[in-house]
């Protein structure tokens, strides 16, 4: 995935991983960002996992790969500043390896 | 805003903690799959009473009801509840009512690019589309057992949800200068139907019934048991005067079909 030109990522290339459940597509797949360049973003934490809603409780069957692709280059496009999330080191250092184990609450739609 | 900014914002809270409760959801949702089928077998309506015998306000209402219904099945409470049991009751309806089931068969083959033309993605859509025919077309061969058998089977009976919440949905949107009053919270029908209607296991409300019946111009009565002062559990009519074919009853939180006769 490469940032979108004219926003703070323009230029900037991110893989993404896509693991797919057993009971895909009634739920999310569980999707992180991997490799040497993880987005530094407020709702991207450094080990790669994203705070999307559509990623957990607001998955729909009807959503797609790309659609979950438009969704974060959507989210990545919209930040003006790059900053890791408040609570990076503390969650990095206790959060389980899958992102589906965490309860994500979602308090700003600015970004 | 545009219609992809579903990204809310961050931060994880007590995530030992977070764990154990994912986990414990996980076990009651097992438990409930475990013990009560997607849809069940008819049964008495007295089932009812005996799980209010010390509360008379529902027992009150139960043996009204009684008086009024023959039977009922119950529906998994999963949150697919209320689309699960209209699909059933709708489904089965329509396998006594032929000249019905000719305008349905119709209808549901055209859903196809009209929600196409509301925004959904062609491809997913058409998955869906695809299964919720295949049960479609298997009213024709007018076996209720078979209906019954079909919609026990996950794989076939939650595209059938999946592809009813996409109907809700596109009728909210294409109507949503009607809905949008009905709508609480600071948000847009679309990101309501994002939010509270395509994802499965979501809860079903006034607006989602309305939407339905009236997209699929399917009559629904909706039996509300609550523990407001009158003796019998309220009906309501959706879309409002329609013929009646599907009778439901509502217990707060939850869904299961009734039957008249």
């Amino acid at each position: 995935m490469q940032g979108a030109e004219g926003t703070i990522y323009d230029k900037e290339h991110f893989q993404l991983q896509f693991k797919f459940g057993p009971s895909y597509p009634f739920e999310s797949p569980e999707v992180i960002f991997v490799g040497q360049n993880i987005p530094v973003h407020p709702h991207v934490y450094s080990n790669g996992h994203i705070c999307l809603s559509i990623l957990s409780e607001d998955w729909s069957p009807a959503l797609s790969v790309q659609s979950v692709c438009v969704s974060i280059i959507s989210m990545l496009s919209s930040c003006k500043k790059k900053e890791r999330p408040l609570d990076n080191d503390l969650y990095v250092k206790s959060c389980s390896q899958n992102p589906k184990h965490t309860r994500w609450m979602y308090h700003d739609d600015e970004i | 805003m545009d219609s992809n900014r579903e990204t809310l914002a961050s931060k994880p809270q007590g995530l030992e903690q977070d764990e154990l409760i994912i986990q414990q959801h996980r076990e009651i949702e097992k438990e409930i799959s475990d013990s009560i089928l997607l849809i069940g077998q008819k049964e008495e309506l007295t089932s009812l009473e005996s799980e209010y015998i010390n509360d008379s306000v529902y027992l009150t209402k139960v043996q009204d009801l009684n008086k009024k219904y023959k039977c009922m099945r119950r529906a998994r409470p999963d949150g697919n509840c209320f689309f699960r049991s209209f699909a059933f009751a709708y489904f089965e309806y329509l396998l006594d009512h032929n000249e019905e089931y000719k305008h349905f068969k119709e209808r549901a083959l055209k859903s196809k690019e009209e929600l196409i033309s509301c925004g959904f993605t062609q491809f997913t859509l058409e998955d869906f589309h695809d299964t919720f025919m295949e049960v479609v077309n298997m009213i024709g061969e007018g076996q209720h057992e078979k209906l019954y058998d079909t919609f026990n089977m996950q794989g076939y009976s939650d595209y059938v949800v999946v592809y009813l919440r996409l109907i809700t949905s596109g009728q909210l949107q294409k109507e949503a200068d009607f809905y949008k009053h009905f709508i609480d919270g600071d948000r847009t029908v679309k990101e309501f139907c994002h939010q509270e209607v395509e994802p499965m296991f979501k809860e079903s409300d006034h607006i989602h019934i309305i939407a339905l019946s009236t997209a699929l111009n399917v009559g629904v009565r909706v039996r509300y048991m609550d523990r407001g002062e009158s003796s019998e559990a309220i009906a309501h009519d959706f879309p409002e005067g329609a013929a009646v074919c599907v009778n439901l009853l509502y217990r707060p939180g939850h869904y299961d079909i009734l039957y008249s006769g």
